[in-house]
């Protein structure tokens, strides 16, 4: 389990609730961000302010020199905006390749009349003009778009231009503007305004940062966006979502250059194909976003759009074969169904999830198309072309969409994560307690099994250290000879005690017949030599738990007791010894018994009295010790029977 | 000790002494140079335990019986012994009579078992569940399985013998299958433990 998942604390802020606000502060940051850049044209004096001249109209002239044209030429009135010039000369320089385009210059041409000389120059302001500007005043240069030998071309750009005061005098003033366009073709010019710089300017900055600065902007926004989320794929390589938002973005961002980009650092065929390009590709990793995202299988569709966009953007190659510019608006108009299709089926989604993903995405997605359209009207001149393009903010905002879609989807599973891993906090802690409750347990058991193994492993030792002296004694007294008989049977018993202490130490599981077995096996050399015979009746009984080492010593001692009786007292010459299962008399419940039974004397009527004395007493004492109960009555047609009841289950009271 | 067992040799014709030793190093060295037939071992030596010896026997003469020597025949000392080699135990404070018989008895073919270790045996040598794997030759046969059980329930040779139909003798020869298979069962027991530890190749 990764680490960081369990601390919560890091993640907390990001519920619902409490990120609602840090979007809202975000968005106040990037208004005023934009009211920064753009503010300057919405605070800019009013149109009808006297002092600046709009011109809705020019004198135009085609020349193919690029020296100005005497003022008594064949000029033609043409309305503003202006983007028919190279119609009107018949030749369509359109997708041709630069050398072979004739060299053509398009005036336009305007008279600003002074009643007086002015105290400072004017400022020329274009909103929109293509390809390169050259601007005369009265015949003087007074600015230029471009440098000679320089692949410069400003389509996009606004021109500006601020003209000393020297150039102008009072009467009527020539102002004429040079237009060609020998890398692309079209010729446009937008209406000209004249007037005192202070007041066209916040007009001009406005406009160059809708078209200019937007795009630098959202160029880096969207470089940044795609190296972050290649980044996380490159981490996280099987989340085939970021990679494909990192190449949407980076294509896009791509698609951004050329707005601002006048002077390419690569061939200018090239920064086209790029361009037009671009954009197809950026469609399609957002086409395959949204399937990954929605699970859409369909993979044959997905593999048709990939091979199409690979052989268009091939096709279009600088050097294989169609211009990239002149096909630009048939692949954006064939982009058209795809993204219909992908608005369909981000709509659709959305409607059944209603998450904030979804949403987000359909949002992002719908804004980016209705900017794609607009941009698709301007650049067929359906929109006044002093408008600015919107697709550089409509992609960002796309991706920015796309990219919180992602984060809000990625915070869900983080949130579930979060609380499974705390439900697991919550079951390894309780297990653990429960293993510490049980180690405990051992931990006591363990210790007690300890000292009850050392505490026999003594008693062992001892045993065996006395058995050893006592065999040596014995073996020492039997060389005697006789005298020393009765120290001989002393010694016996001493070792036949032992033997029974030592049985009693064996493990038996509780298996009393194991025990009587052992007992029997001791007795058998005297049972052998008093003449006594066995019948072993022994049967198989449930194991008893409670039958450990001392509870096994006083059922030996009983046994014993009872053997020794026989041997004895008795004079009986046959013994038979059973066991079985039955109720226990009195209580009825569950018990085992042991019979010994002889042929011999039968038992006094005080069965403490004459025949064991004492040892009855002890034995009586012992079964009760353990819980069972002793019966000694008489046996049919003579001798004593002996029963020893004793409990299966350990509630009974035990001996320790 | 010696002495008596000596008294008990000196009286039967069978029994032949070829070496006493004091120590467990005295009796490997002569078990170099002797090939005995039965061969006494006392678990207590002062250098070392008896089981070095029983082992050593063990490897040096296979046909040869070796029987512990033991004052109780606890299942403790009597097993471990069974587990390095020993088929048969002697107890010490048996009559000088008892021990010939007894060494006569195991050379025989039998062996003498306590219900206790008749309890332990059928402990060890059958698994609560039968696994793949186990050595075949170191199961029980149900025949065994019987007989063990009657044995641990303290039945004597003779009447396991009448009540399975075979002579005593022949229970004799069942107990002494069955320490052979111990042993079995704890060699094969110690080198799976080996292999587990990485002592050994498997």
């Amino acid at each position: 389990m990764a680490k960081p998942f369990l601390r919560r604390n890091a993640w907390g802020c990001c519920r619902r609730r409490r990120y609602i606000p840090l979007v809202c502060v975000a968005v106040v940051i990037t208004l005023v961000v934009a009211a920064y850049t753009s503010w300057p044209g919405a605070v800019a004096a009013p149109e009808t302010d006297d002092n600046v001249l709009r011109y809705d109209q020019a004198q135009w002239l085609m020349t193919e020199t690029p020296s100005p044209p005497a003022a008594d030429a064949a000029w033609q009135v043409v309305p503003l905006p202006d983007w028919q010039g190279p119609a009107r000369v018949g030749v369509s320089q359109f997708g041709r390749p630069a050398h072979r385009r004739p060299e053509q210059y398009h005036w336009y041409r305007f008279v600003v009349d002074e009643p007086a000389p002015l105290p400072r120059g004017k400022a020329l302001y274009v909103p929109r003009f293509e390809d390169r500007a050259l601007v005369l005043v009265n015949g003087v240069e007074v600015g230029r778009t471009y440098l000679e030998r320089r692949t410069q071309h400003g389509w996009n750009v606004p021109l500006w231009v601020v003209t000393p005061a020297m150039v102008w005098h009072s009467g009527a003033n020539e102002v004429l503007v040079r237009l060609d366009s020998p890398y692309i073709g079209p010729v446009l010019m937008s209406r000209l305004r004249v007037g005192p710089p202070e007041l066209l300017e916040p007009e001009y900055a406005s406009a160059y940062a809708w078209r200019i600065t937007a795009a630098q902007v959202s160029c880096w926004l969207l470089a940044g966006l795609g190296v972050f989320a290649l980044g996380l794929w490159a981490v996280h390589r099987n989340e085939m979502l970021h990679l494909l938002l990192g190449l949407s973005a980076l294509a896009f961002a791509l698609r951004q250059l050329h707005y601002f980009v006048a002077d390419p650092v690569i061939s200018l065929s090239f920064h086209w194909w790029l361009a037009v390009s671009s954009l197809p590709w950026a469609v399609l990793f957002v086409f395959l976003f949204a399937c990954r995202f929605y699970d859409v299988k369909h993979y044959w569709f997905q593999w048709t759009l990939i091979v199409a966009t690979v052989s268009s953007t091939l096709l279009i190659l600088p050097g294989v074969g169609l211009d990239a510019y002149s096909t630009a608006p048939w692949i954006y108009m064939m982009l058209a169904p795809l993204g219909v299709i992908i608005v369909v089926l981000l709509t659709q989604r959305a409607w059944q999830q209603r998450g904030a993903p979804q949403i987000l995405l359909v949002v992002g997605f719908l804004i980016n198309v209705l900017a794609g359209a607009y941009d698709f009207a301007l650049m067929t001149r359906r929109v006044s072309i002093e408008w600015p393009y919107l697709m550089p903010m409509g992609a960002a905002f796309l991706l920015l969409c796309f990219s919180m879609a992602l984060a809000s989807r990625y915070l869900g599973s983080l949130k579930q994560v979060e609380n499974l891993n705390r439900s697991l906090e919550e079951r390894v802690r309780e297990r653990q307690r429960a293993l510490e409750e049980t180690y405990e347990k051992l931990r006591v058991l363990s210790a007690e099994q300890v000292l009850a193994d050392e505490r026999q492993r003594l008693m062992r030792e001892i045993h065996d250290g006395i058995g050893a002296n006592l065999v040596t004694t014995l073996a020492a007294v039997g060389q005697d000879g006789g005298n020393g008989h009765a120290a001989a049977v002393a010694l016996q018993r001493a070792i036949a005690d032992l033997k029974l202490t030592i049985d009693s130490l064996e493990p038996v599981d509780g298996d009393l017949p194991s025990l009587l077995g052992n007992l029997r096996y001791r007795l058998m050399p005297q049972l052998r030599q008093a003449g006594v015979q066995v019948d072993w009746e022994v049967n198989a009984l449930p194991p008893l738990q409670w039958l450990r080492a001392p509870q096994a010593l006083h059922v030996l001692r009983i046994a014993q007791e009872a053997f020794s009786n026989v041997l004895q007292h008795a004079g009986a010459d046959r013994v038979t010894v059973g066991t079985g299962e039955a109720g226990m008399p009195d209580t009825g419940e569950p018990a085992v018994w042991v019979r010994i039974a002889d042929n011999g004397r039968n038992p006094g009527p005080v069965s403490a009295s004459r025949r064991g004395g004492k040892g009855v007493a002890n034995m009586t004492y012992r079964a009760q010790a353990l819980g069972g109960r002793l019966v000694i009555g008489p046996n049919t047609p003579s001798g004593t029977v002996l029963t020893l009841w004793l409990p299966v289950s350990a509630g009974a009271a035990l001996a320790q | 000790m010696c002495l008596r067992f000596e008294k008990a040799f000196a009286v039967s014709p069978d029994i032949q002494v070829l070496a006493w030793a004091a120590t467990a190093a005295e009796a490997i060295g002569h078990l170099q140079t002797f090939s005995p037939d039965t061969l006494l071992v006392d678990l207590g030596l002062p250098d070392a335990s008896g089981i070095t010896v029983i082992r050593q026997a063990r490897r040096l003469h296979p046909a040869c019986d070796i029987m512990v020597v033991s004052i109780f025949a606890d299942q403790r000392n009597v097993l471990a012994s069974i587990e390095a080699g020993a088929t048969g135990y002697l107890l010490k404070d048996d009559t000088q009579e008892d021990y010939a018989a007894r060494i006569q008895e195991l050379r025989a073919g039998g062996s003498p078992i306590t219900p206790i270790i008749a309890r332990q045996l059928l402990r060890r040598l059958q698994p609560a569940v039968p696994t793949e794997g186990q050595d075949g030759a170191a199961m029980l046969s149900p025949r065994e399985t019987e007989v063990l059980n009657l044995l641990a329930r303290g039945f004597a040779y003779q009447e396991i013998a009448g009540l399975l139909g075979v002579s005593p003798h022949t229970i004799g020869t069942y107990v002494k299958r069955l320490y052979e298979k111990l042993q079995v069962t704890s060699r094969g027991e110690a080198i799976f433990e080996a292999q587990c530890m990485g002592l050994l190749s498997p």
